[in-house]
């Protein structure tokens, strides 16, 4: 296993935002986690990163164990795309690629150019990040992530902002990612596009995780209604045809 | 956009480039005419050079080691502020810094101490106690990078309003002392120089070993700590060594504003935004600018000396009004 969450908690004061939750991913599978805004997604997500440290309970990132008290330091396995990017708006996009390799001992210039391509971000390697969009930053912050060369890469929310083009081209990237044996953790609102890059997921409400499994065994109307308490509907019943992106997995 | 890039860059190997020769002009250059160029360049082939000739020209090299000094801590200060405040607009001058380590060395020199390591220490509290203040201030307005800077500024004149009253104490005693308070290194004595050079030369030594954990800071809090970086130590790591070199060069020429912001920002045009490139980078576009600094502070209007920040205002102003237009709003999004 790549990681092992066992009896996690993670607490804000008294407020225990992850309330003993597990989950086991493996080597080269894309753990997909969904559930309403506060459910504590995120707050998992930054535990596993060594951002926030753990209150209660294990993580185990590929084969280092790490216990109550203590946060997470895998920075040479591990790498982490925030929801909300907190970039200096006055940094250059190819200087945030090369500080981003801090700790792996740097990048090689084919290699950065490489994956510039894969983001579709070559094109605006010396632009500050603040002139950017908000999903050319998207494209950027993944970018950072995938510069070092990591064995799991955590995402938060790695789909919003961008347009379907982009959002075909990160769902690839995560596809191809998993085919080359690198773990994927997401966490996403965009619940319909998750069985299209997904090997597993989990659905958390209120800190727990209260459904996980195949994307086809979680991702359906009763399970997902019990938890964002509305009703959700095939676009079969609904007699419309609904589009998503198609993957693009890069060659 | 192409040729805007370029300008940019331009300016920064133009600063580079001229480095060597502004020393050699200044060394040549000064109220004794007759030792000039020829002279130097006499001495730099090793040709005899009469010894009061040496003298003069040895004089100017203590002043222009000074400038230089000037130069490397208050840009090295300046990029590395503006990296943990996230603040293109920060340095050691507008945030308060400078006029607080004024502060502490006139208050020293008005409790009778004038060792070199009691005015030092003085400045370094005061840089700190001031810095302190202009954070606890802009705290309140959420630390947006102009609130940072207007609360710098605000402090700045209210600290350099009770500096000028213990000036009107203490100047009977030292009359050179206002002519320091408005920065100059036309005064400087060889131990000053040697001491202030020492002290910024180890805290530019410890921002260049923390140099890639403080570039990591750009990509922001959340990702830099899961590389494993402490950030609020590192935070305040680097505003220590800021303030420790800006404090040492003030107490050995004064406040000198605005090349903190300049320097910087000639380097980060030149060279980007990877603090590793930037840090020597700045360093010698710091020395550029305060020589060129220097040099017109003693030959604008001889046998006058022009104080050293209304040089350096009038090269560091343009920079702060483009910053001002062209890139504030990005902080705000």
């Amino acid at each position: 296993m790549s990681v092992v969450i066992k009896d996690l908690v993670v607490k804000y004061g008294d407020f225990k935002a992850v309330d003993k939750v597990s989950l086991r991913v493996g080597r080269g599978e894309v753990l997909t986690i969904v559930g309403p805004n506060g459910a504590g997604k995120t707050s998992l997500l930054k535990a596993l990163v060594g951002i926030e440290p753990i209150a209660d309970g294990v993580i185990e990132v590929c084969g280092k164990v790490f216990r109550s008290g203590e946060r997470v330091k895998a920075p040479k396995y591990i790498s982490y795309v925030p929801a909300v990017p907190d970039v200096d708006p006055w940094s250059r996009v190819e200087d945030l690629l090369r500080v981003a390799t801090y700790g792996v001992g740097g990048v090689s210039d084919d290699y950065l150019r490489y994956v510039a391509k894969l983001l579709g971000i070559e094109g605006f390697m010396s632009r500050y990040f603040g002139s950017l969009s908000s999903g050319e930053g998207r494209l950027v912050m993944i970018a950072t992530a995938l510069v070092r060369r990591p064995k799991v890469v955590v995402m938060d929310e790695p789909l919003t902002f961008l347009d379907l083009r982009n959002q075909a081209r990160v769902m690839g990237i995560i596809r191809k990612l998993a085919n080359e044996e690198t773990t994927v953790i997401v966490a996403s609102h965009e619940v319909h596009l998750t069985p299209l890059y997904s090997d597993y997921v989990a659905v958390m409400s209120r800190g727990k995780v209260v459904a996980e499994g195949a994307p086809e065994e979680v991702i359906r109307g009763d399970v997902l209604k019990e938890v964002y308490g509305v009703e959700l509907v095939s676009t079969e019943e609904l007699r419309v045809k609904a589009l998503v992106p198609k993957p693009e997995v890069p060659t | 956009m192409v040729w805007r890039g370029l300008g940019s860059k331009l300016l920064f190997w133009v600063a580079v480039a001229s480095l060597p020769a502004l020393v050699i002009t200044s060394l040549s250059t000064g109220a004794y005419t007759k030792v000039g160029f020829p002279t130097v360049i006499k001495l730099l082939t090793c040709s005899y050079v009469p010894k009061p000739y040496l003298a003069i020209i040895l004089r100017r090299a203590l002043r222009t080691l000074a400038a230089i000094t000037v130069g490397i801590a208050l840009s090295s200060s300046g990029l590395s502020l503006q990296y943990v405040l996230k603040n293109p607009l920060a340095e050691p001058y507008l945030l308060g810094i400078a006029s607080g380590a004024a502060l502490g060395v006139l208050t020293a020199l008005l409790l009778g101490h004038t060792e070199p390591y009691a005015i030092f220490v003085a400045a370094l509290v005061g840089a700190l106690g001031t810095f302190s203040l202009v954070m606890l201030i802009s705290s309140f307005t959420g630390f947006n990078p102009l609130s940072v800077i207007i609360a710098g500024v605000a402090t700045s004149y209210c600290v350099s309003a009770v500096n000028i009253f213990i000036m009107m104490r203490i100047a009977e005693k030292i009359p050179s002392a206002y002519f320091w308070l408005f920065g100059s290194v036309a005064y400087v004595l060889k131990d000053q120089v040697t001491y202030s050079l020492v002290i910024t030369a180890l805290a530019i030594t410890w921002l260049g070993i923390r140099s890639g954990a403080v570039a990591t800071l750009i990509l922001g809090e959340d990702v830099a700590k899961s590389l494993g970086i402490k950030t609020k130590l590192l935070r305040a790591e680097v505003v220590v060594a800021s303030s420790v070199a800006t404090s040492a060069v003030v107490a050995m020429a004064g406040p000198v504003g605005f090349v903190g912001l300049a320097a910087p920002w000639l380097a980060r045009l030149g060279v980007g935004t990877d603090f590793r490139k930037a840090l020597p980078a700045s360093l010698i576009t710091g020395a550029s600018l305060t020589t060129l600094a220097d040099l017109v502070a003693r030959s604008a209007l001889p046998p006058t000396e022009i104080p050293l920040t209304a040089i350096t205002s009038l090269m560091g102003t343009p920079v702060l009004i483009y910053l001002l237009i062209k890139r504030v709003g990005w902080g705000r999004s």
